[in-house]
């Protein structure tokens, strides 16, 4: 496994099997699917918590504090009652857990979407597979919402903090939601001018967005490796 | 409505489990491990291969600040034919 997290497989459709697993899934609606491998990372002194994780993904997300949850996750995280873990098994099921929270969290703000539901299922074997199923309004975002909530979590489980470029590249997916033409658009020069003028960052800002936006499915630009 | 008032009862609901686990949480220091919830009447088999199925969801809570109130259109006014004399300091239109 690559760092503490694998997704192991991204699909989209109905699902219509799960849907008595969360009574909040609107009947007939569309989800994406990751199967997800979760390594924890030890538990001792320098290695990251998952409140210390959470706490971060609020600066990035604040709405993240405003979902349900029927496990009191959220709550606990909150509390400090999952500052330690006891269990192994616990600990990556939590994971596993906020990354479904983050993907609802990312497609809610990219999209606009009223509610989103979703459910976190650990398998029996291997114990650190899960199957997160999230409601998704567009295929494309649940994708690239999958994908960045994975590069998210593996980045926050080593430790690290998450820079301006990862706010920037929420901003930048949300703004090109709202803009067909530029989702259109196939060239990344002439897409990375007009967005630096629009937000006034430097082109060579933009240029590695619009990359991560093409390597998580966001974007299909041509050429993008080039410069 | 109907989804307000089943959150506000699953709110009453979550504190009285809160306080519960926390009394159980005392003296069982091996929490159990977290089972799934329940079985899927449209496809029975399907969470054989699970061992856990935890549920969440998002609801956008729309705040003052956020919400739009649309007023109705400006309904034309009607055009009253100037009355001689009247100054034009006094129109309203």
């Amino acid at each position: 496994m690559k760092g503490f997290l694998e997704i192991k497989e991204i699909s989209y459709g109905e699902f219509p099997e799960i849907l008595g697993l969360n009574p909040r899934f609107k009947p007939g609606g569309k989800k994406v699917k990751v199967v997800l491998d979760v390594q924890a990372p030890e538990i001792q002194k320098g290695n990251p918590d998952i409140s210390s994780i959470f706490m971060k993904l609020i600066k990035l997300l604040p709405s993240l504090e405003r979902h349900q949850c029927g496990e009191h996750l959220l709550e606990d995280i909150k509390s400090g009652k999952k500052g330690s873990y006891s269990e192994h098994s616990e600990k990556i099921t939590d994971i596993a857990h906020i990354m479904e929270h983050v993907i609802i969290d990312l497609q809610s703000k990219i999209t606009g979407m009223d509610s989103c539901s979703g459910i976190t299922c650990g398998y029996k074997d291997p114990y650190f597979r899960f199957d997160l199923f999230v409601e998704c309004k567009d295929k494309k975002v649940g994708m690239f919402s999958a994908r960045f909530a994975a590069d998210l979590l593996k980045r926050l489980l080593t430790n690290k903090s998450l820079s301006r470029r990862y706010y920037a590249l929420i901003d930048l997916a949300q703004y090109l939601y709202g803009n067909n033409s530029l989702q259109r658009q196939t060239k990344i020069d002439p897409l990375a001018s007009q967005i630096s003028l629009e937000f006034g960052w430097k082109k060579r800002f933009v240029l590695p967005l619009l990359r991560k936006l093409q390597d998580f499915g966001f974007l299909n630009l041509k050429h993008s490796i080039a410069t | 409505m109907k989804d307000e008032s089943s959150f506000k009862n699953l709110n009453d609901l979550k504190t009285k489990i809160e306080k519960l686990i926390s009394f159980q949480e005392k003296g069982d220091q091996l929490k159990p491990p977290r089972k799934v919830k329940d079985e899927n009447p449209d496809s029975p088999g399907l969470l054989s291969k699970y061992a856990q199925v935890l549920c969440c969801s998002f609801e956008k809570v729309e705040t003052i600040e956020q919400q739009t109130i649309k007023l109705p259109q400006a309904i034309p006014k009607k055009t009253h034919p100037k009355k001689e004399g009247d100054s034009p300091g006094r129109d309203s239109s």
